[in-house]
């Protein structure tokens, strides 16, 4: 198919009739009121309990990523425990138009990393203790010179499953002192690695199929059978997931799709 | 389909309605090209506006603010978690009337894009679906002209390939 009739398909896709009948402005005022009643309930509850649980909010859907406008850097919201500088005795004249922006936890809960039903079968929770060489930044750590690719995070929390005498599958959730932080380590994490480190070989493998950002890196040493270092973002959450012996990308992603939907229970940036 | 409660019109209701009309069809076809799911694109978007309603005092302020939607409905495409809160949101409210399928043509096309790597997906709708400039998506995407370039143009290679080989099984 040339150039002209690629644009052709393009026109004729743009020219033709809508596709749904809209459910109207009015549906879609109705469904933020319902999710604000809904919201109300989880706080009340919440209130109630004397309970500060971001991760259940987390699971009750509550929190709503939304973009910065056209043209403006996302940012992130303030630490909960930031002061404001000044403060006002006066009460506010006029009560805010949208409701207060949820606070980022500052922790990694447990929420947000996987569990038995998202891994494959066979593989039981076995406590939250990944020590060891098992992850990349270890075996970055080999190469001569040493590649560093630690994530320097500010909190960390990690979740190991095994399966027989030999099947490990390991997850390490960091949490990065701010989005953009997380971002620009993920994005650089390739040219960190480089592609060969002398007796270990580089390469992604998988990239954006899952969060806000995604990489899954194949890491093949000298004599040894290759491994698959599963990368994913959400907001200021990384995850790192190994799982010994598994060379499949494919399932590879499916775990770093699992993955991505759990983290979103710890951060607000979902 | 449930009842809507009618909101009573004022200056804010207004703007947002006229908004909503100016824009919905024209999304939701851009999310089409996203997802090739009519069902997904819809409740996308629906959940896009809805969003946009709660913070309408600052997105109305912005330059674009269908941008804004936009971006809100390929993130609410985009992530399972986000996709299946939208579908429970917004089914209740779909219209009864149907519509027909989409042509032979726009599936295809559709079909094809799905096929490409996420970001030059995104690339190729928003240049030649949204008619965002190159600039533009750089921007969005936060990444230099080139790179928009080379999405454009290994996307257009990859379709070119699949539309042929759709025509061809197509006879």
């Amino acid at each position: 198919m040339d150039e002209q009739r690629l644009d052709d398909v393009f026109d004729r896709f743009r020219g033709g009739a809508p596709l749904a009948v809209a459910a109207g402005a009015d549906a879609a005022r109705e469904a933020f009121r319902r999710r604000r009643h809904t919201r109300a309930v989880v706080a009340g509850a919440f209130a109630a309990l004397a309970v500060a649980a971001p991760s259940v909010a987390f699971a009750a859907g509550a929190f709503d990523r939304t973009p910065p406008p056209p043209g403006v850097i996302a940012s992130d919201p303030p630490a909960r425990t930031t002061e404001p500088t000044q403060r006002t005795t006066a009460p506010p004249t006029t009560p805010p138009s949208t409701p207060p922006r949820p606070t980022e936890p500052a922790d990694v809960p447990a929420a947000a990393l996987l569990r038995e039903l998202d891994v494959p079968a066979g593989y039981r929770y076995r406590g939250d203790a990944v020590d060891g060489d098992w992850s990349l930044a270890a075996i970055a750590a080999s190469c001569d010179p040493p590649r560093g690719v630690e994530p320097p995070g500010v909190a960390q929390r990690g979740a190991a499953f095994r399966r027989g005498p030999d099947e490990s599958l390991l997850q390490v959730v960091e949490r990065m002192p701010t989005s953009s932080a997380a971002r620009q380590w993920l994005d650089e994490l390739p040219d960190r690695l480089g592609t060969d480190c002398g007796r270990v070989r580089f390469a992604v493998v998988a990239e954006d199929f899952a969060g806000d950002g995604s990489l899954v890196v194949r890491a093949t040493a000298d004599g040894g059978e290759p491994n698959l270092y599963v990368f994913v973002r959400q907001g200021p959450l990384l995850t790192q997931i190994w799982q010994k012996h598994q060379v499949t990308v494919g399932v590879a992603e499916d775990l770093g799709r699992a993955a991505a939907d759990r983290l979103c229970q710890g951060t607000a940036a979902c | 389909m449930e009842t809507v409660r009618v909101t009573r019109p004022d200056g804010r209701t207004d703007t947002f309605d006229a908004f909503y009309a100016a824009n919905f069809d024209r999304l939701v076809l851009q999310l089409y090209a996203y997802t090739a799911d009519v069902s997904a694109a819809q409740d996308a978007v629906q959940e896009a506006f809805s969003r946009a309603w709660a913070r309408w005092d600052r997105v109305a302020g912005y330059d674009e603010p269908a941008a804004w939607v936009r971006r809100v409905a390929m993130n609410v495409a985009t992530n399972r978690w986000r996709r299946v809160q939208a579908a429970r949101a917004h089914a209740r409210f779909h219209r009864a009337e149907s519509v027909p399928p989409p042509s032979p043509d726009r599936a295809a096309l559709a079909r094809a894009l799905r096929a490409l790597p996420p970001r030059q997906r995104r690339a190729i709708v928003l240049f030649h679906i949204a008619d965002l400039s190159i600039g533009e998506i750089a921007a969005q995407e936060g990444v230099p002209d080139g790179t928009v370039k080379a999405w454009l143009h290994r996307g257009r290679a990859a379709l070119a390939t699949l539309l042929t080989d759709e025509e061809d099984r197509r006879g």
